[in-house]
C-alpha cells in the first residue's frame, strides 16, 4: 500500500459529488461549519471518524439494518479482546489490563468508514478513490491495510507462494461478505471462530468427503482443511507496548517466525470445527507484555494458550507437508511439541501441543517422491556453525550485505560491509535505463576496493536474504568462483548462540580479476525472443498483486505481467529472516509449477532485485542455465 | 442524516450537488494546492517507537 501524502488524504474527487453519498451536505455526517473559508473555525466540531463515534447518525438513518448489528461487529468492538485478556488476569489487576487493551490493542477496531470510504484509522487514514463510498472493500488499501503480515503478506505472496483464492483474482469480500462483516459479535463470545456467520471453506467447497478425492474421504472430519492446504506462515513473540516521551502509544512485535505447526483442537464446539488435529500460530502475547501499566499483571497467563487455531491465507491445492503421506504421518517437526514452547507459556499450551502417542504414525506403503536433489550445489549455502568454524580462514571472506547503519549495530566478526543496494553495481531509479547492473569493470572495480578477490569464498548474509542473494547473485556475474549464502543470515547467527561484533572493517583493497559469465542477463529484447519457446520458463518472482495488476512500481510505466509468464513469488523461495526450505521441498514445488532444472529459466521481477535472488536460489538447486532479466518489468513496461 | 437525503431526493439531486459544490468545505477539498499549503508539515499521529507488523 503506498503511503499518502497529508493533502492527498482529504482531497475530493468531483466523481464524489455525483454519487449519492456526495449529493449530501458534508456536516450532515461530519458537523463542522461550512459557510466559514477559515480552517480553524470550519473545522469546530469536526468528527473525521463520524462512523465509529456516531454510527447510527452518521450511517444508521439510511442503512440502518446493517447499522444496527455492524456497530456491534468483531471489527467495530474487538469484543473478543476483554474476555481474553480477563482470563489471563486477576480482578486486582484487570483495570490496569484493560487501559492497556483500549491504549493498544483497540487501536485496531474500525467501523463503516473505515471499510467502505477511507483507508481505516490505524493505516493511517486516507480517502479511497476521493471519498467516493465503495460497497466491495478495497483488499490493498483497506482489508490488508490492516491485517497485513498475518494476511496480505501471505495472501498476495510477499511471504510463501501465496494464496489460491488470490491467484484467481478472488478478493477478501469473495469469501468474507457483509454477512459476516455486518454480523452482531454475541455478547461473551469467546473468540472470533465462534461467530456463526464466520467464512469457512465448506461454503464453497461442498461434500468434499464424498467425492473422488481419496484424501478428503481419509481426513475430513479429523484435520481442519489448512493443515493440508495450507503453506509454513509468521509466528509473532514478544509483543511490547508502552508510550513514548510525547506519550503516544505504540507496540513492538519483537520477533517474527515462519513455520507450521499442527496441534490438537481444544476448541472444536466452535462450529464447523470438530477435527483433532488444527494449524496453531503463537500469538505475541507473553507474561511481561503490559508492563507499563504495572508489573505482574497477566496472574493466570497459563490460562490461555499462546498458540491458538490459525487460518492462514496462503491455500495451495498442493503443499508440501501433504505431498506424500509421510511428509506428515511420523514428522515429529510439524506437530506442536514440549520442546517448541517456553517455559512461561507450556501451562498454557498443555492441551494443544501433541504428545509423541497422539502423533500421526507412519504409513509403511506409500508412494515416495522422486526428487533429484544429486544436482544440488550444497556448497553455495553454509549455516552458521559452519562459518563459526571457518572464520578467520585462509581465502574465507564475510561479507555483511545489510546497510551501514545495521552493520555497525553489530556483525559477524571481521566481516566487510558492501549493501548492494547503495554500492553503485546498478543505475540509479531516475536513470534512463533504471536498475540495470553497470559495466563488468565498474562492478570489478567495487568488489576490490570492498577487498574482495575473484578467488576468495566468499560467504554472504544479511537480515532477510533479499540483498545477500542479489550481492551473490552479482558476484557470479562478475566471476567469483566461490560463493556461499548464510542461510538464516544474521538471525541465524545469533540463534545459533554466536555473538555480533562491533569492531569497524580493516581489510586492504584488493584486485578483482574475474571474467564475466556469459549469459547472465537477458535483455528484454532477448526475452521477448524466448517466449513461447519449449523448455524456456519466464519465472516472475513479484507478489501476485503485481500480476494481478492491482498495484504497479512507482516506476514502471502500467501495471501488469510479462505475457507467458510463471508467477512464483519470491517469498515461496526464501523464508522470513532469510531462512532457507530443504532443497528437496523447493525442488518439488518449481516442479508444481513446471519449472525444472531442463529448461532455460529467466528471472524478472520490477526492478531486478528479486529476479537476482531467485537467480542465486535457482543455482544452488542446481539449474545449469539461469537468466536474469534485470531490465525487469520497470524497462519492460515502458517499452513493450 | 436520513432527513437530510431525503430533502435532497425530494429536491433533485443535481440543484443539492450544485449546493455541495457551493460549500466551503468542497471548496477547500477539491483544491489540492490549498490543502498543501494548509496541511504542510502535518504528520502521522503515530509513534516512532512503533515497529513490526499489527
Amino acid at each position: 500500500m503506498a503511503p499518502l501524502e497529508p493533502q492527498e488524504k482529504v482531497l475530493l474527487s468531483k466523481g464524489f459529488l455525483a454519487t449519492t453519498h456526495g449529493a449530501l451536505a458534508c456536516e450532515s455526517c461530519h458537523g463542522g461549519s461550512p459557510a466559514s473559508m477559515d480552517k480553524a473555525t470550519a473545522h469546530a466540531g469536526f468528527d473525521p471518524v463520524p462512523s465509529i463515534n456516531n454510527p447510527r447518525k452518521a450511517c444508521g438513518d439510511c442503512h440502518g439494518d446493517i447499522v444496527a448489528t455492524a456497530k456491534d461487529s468483531l471489527h467495530a468492538t474487538l469484543s473478543t479482546f476483554p474476555r481474553v485478556l480477563a482470563n489471563r488476569s486477576s480482578k486486582d489487576s484487570l483495570g490496569h489490563v484493560d487501559e492497556a487493551r483500549k491504549n493498544h490493542c483497540s487501536a485496531c477496531h474500525t467501523s463503516c468508514g473505515g471499510c467502505h470510504v477511507s483507508r481505516p484509522q490505524f493505516a493511517q487514514k486516507g480517502f479511497i478513490q476521493g471519498h467516493v463510498f465503495q460497497k466491495r472493500s478495497d483488499p490493498i488499501n483497506q482489508c490488508t491495510a490492516c491485517h497485513g503480515s498475518r494476511v496480505g503478506s501471505e495472501f498476495f505472496g510477499e511471504r510463501g507462494q501465496g494464496d489460491v483464492h488470490a491467484a484467481r483474482n478472488m478478493d477478501c469480500v469473495a469469501c468474507h461478505p457483509a454477512k459476516e462483516m455486518h454480523a452482531a459479535a454475541p455478547r461473551n463470545l469467546p473468540g472470533r471462530y465462534q461467530l456463526g456467520e464466520l467464512a469457512r471453506c465448506t461454503d464453497c467447497h461442498k461434500d468434499l468427503q464424498y467425492g473422488s478425492m481419496r484424501d478428503h474421504a481419509i481426513h475430513i472430519g479429523k484435520v481442519q482443511c489448512q493443515v493440508c492446504h495450507s503453506q509454513t506462515y509468521v509466528n509473532c513473540y514478544g509483543c511490547h507496548v508502552g508510550k513514548d516521551a510525547e506519550g503516544t502509544a505504540f507496540f513492538q512485535n519483537r520477533r517474527e517466525v515462519e513455520t507450521l505447526k499442527i496441534g490438537l483442537n481444544q476448541d472444536a464446539k466452535a462450529p464447523g470445527a470438530g477435527y483433532r488435529y488444527m494449524l496453531v500460530r503463537h500469538v505475541p502475547s507473553y507474561p511481561e507484555m503490559f508492563d507499563f501499566y504495572g508489573r505482574g499483571l497477566f496472574t493466570s497467563f497459563g490460562g490461555v494458550p499462546t498458540w491458538k487455531r490459525a487460518s492462514p491465507h496462503n491455500i495451495q491445492r498442493r503443499t508440501w507437508q501433504a505431498a506424500t503421506c509421510n511428509n506428515c504421518h511420523g514428522n515429529r517437526a510439524l506437530f506442536l511439541a514440549s520442546s517448541d514452547l517456553q517455559d512461561h507459556e507450556k501451562q498454557a499450551n498443555r492441551k494443544v501441543v501433541v504428545p509423541d502417542g497422539k502423533l500421526p504414525k507412519p504409513i509403511e506403503k506409500t508412494q515416495t517422491l522422486a526428487i533429484d536433489t544429486s544436482k544440488v550445489r550444497s556448497g553455495m549455502v553454509v549455516d552458521a556453525r559452519w562459518l563459526h568454524e571457518n572464520l578467520g580462514k585462509k581465502n574465507v571472506v564475510v561479507v555483511d550485505a545489510r546497510n551501514r547503519a545495521e552493520f555497525d549495530k553489530g556483525h559477524v566478526e571481521g566481516a566487510i560491509s558492501l549493501d548492494p543496494l547503495t554500492s553503485g553495481f546498478r543505475t540509479g531509479g531516475d536513470a534512463e535505463r533504471p536498475f540495470v547492473l553497470v559495466g563488468h569493470e565498474e562492478v570489478a572495480g567495487i568488489l576490490g576496493r570492498a577487498g574482495l578477490e575473484a578467488n576468495d569464498h566468499v560467504v554472504v548474509y544479511d537480515q532477510s536474504g533479499l540483498t545477500a542473494m542479489a550481492l551473490l547473485a552479482v558476484l557470479e556475474w562478475a566471476g567469483a568462483t566461490h560463493v556461499s549464502y548464510l542461510d538464516g543470515g544474521i538471525e541465524g547467527w545469533h540463534s545459533a548462540g554466536f555473538h555480533a561484533s562491533k569492531v569497524p572493517p580493516n581489510r586492504a583493497t584488493r584486485v578483482f580479476t574475474g571474467t564475466v559469465r556469459p549469459g547472465f542477463v537477458a535483455s528484454s529484447a532477448a526475452l521477448a525472443d524466448l517466449l513461447g519457446k519449449p523448455n524456456v520458463v519466464v519465472l516472475d518472482a513479484r507478489a501476485i498483486h503485481r500480476i494481478l495488476g492491482e498495484t504497479r512500481h512507482e516506476k514502471a510505466s502500467r501495471a501488469g505481467a510479462i505475457p507467458g509468464s510463471i508467477n512464483l513469488p519470491l517469498g515461496a523461495l526464501i523464508m522470513d529472516n532469510g531462512a532457507l526450505k530443504s532443497p528437496a521441498e523447493l525442488l518439488w514445488m518449481l516442479r508444481t509449477r513446471r519449472i525444472t532444472p531442463d529448461k532455460t529459466v529467466v528471472t524478472t521481477c520490477d526492478t531486478g532485485l528479486a529476479a537476482a535472488d531467485a537467480f542465486f536460489v535457482l543455482r544452488w538447486l542446481g539449474f545449469p542455465d539461469v537468466r536474469v532479466h534485470d531490465e525487469a518489468w520497470v524497462i519492460w513496461s515502458k517499452t513493450r | 442524516m436520513g432527513a437530510a437525503l431525503s430533502g435532497l431526493l425530494g429536491a433533485g439531486v443535481g440543484s443539492a450537488a450544485l449546493a455541495a459544490e457551493t460549500s466551503g468545505c468542497v471548496t477547500c477539498h477539491l483544491d489540492e494546492a490549498m490543502l498543501v499549503k494548509n496541511l504542510g508539515g502535518a504528520t502521522a499521529k503515530k509513534s516512532a517507537m512503533q515497529s513490526g507488523a499489527g
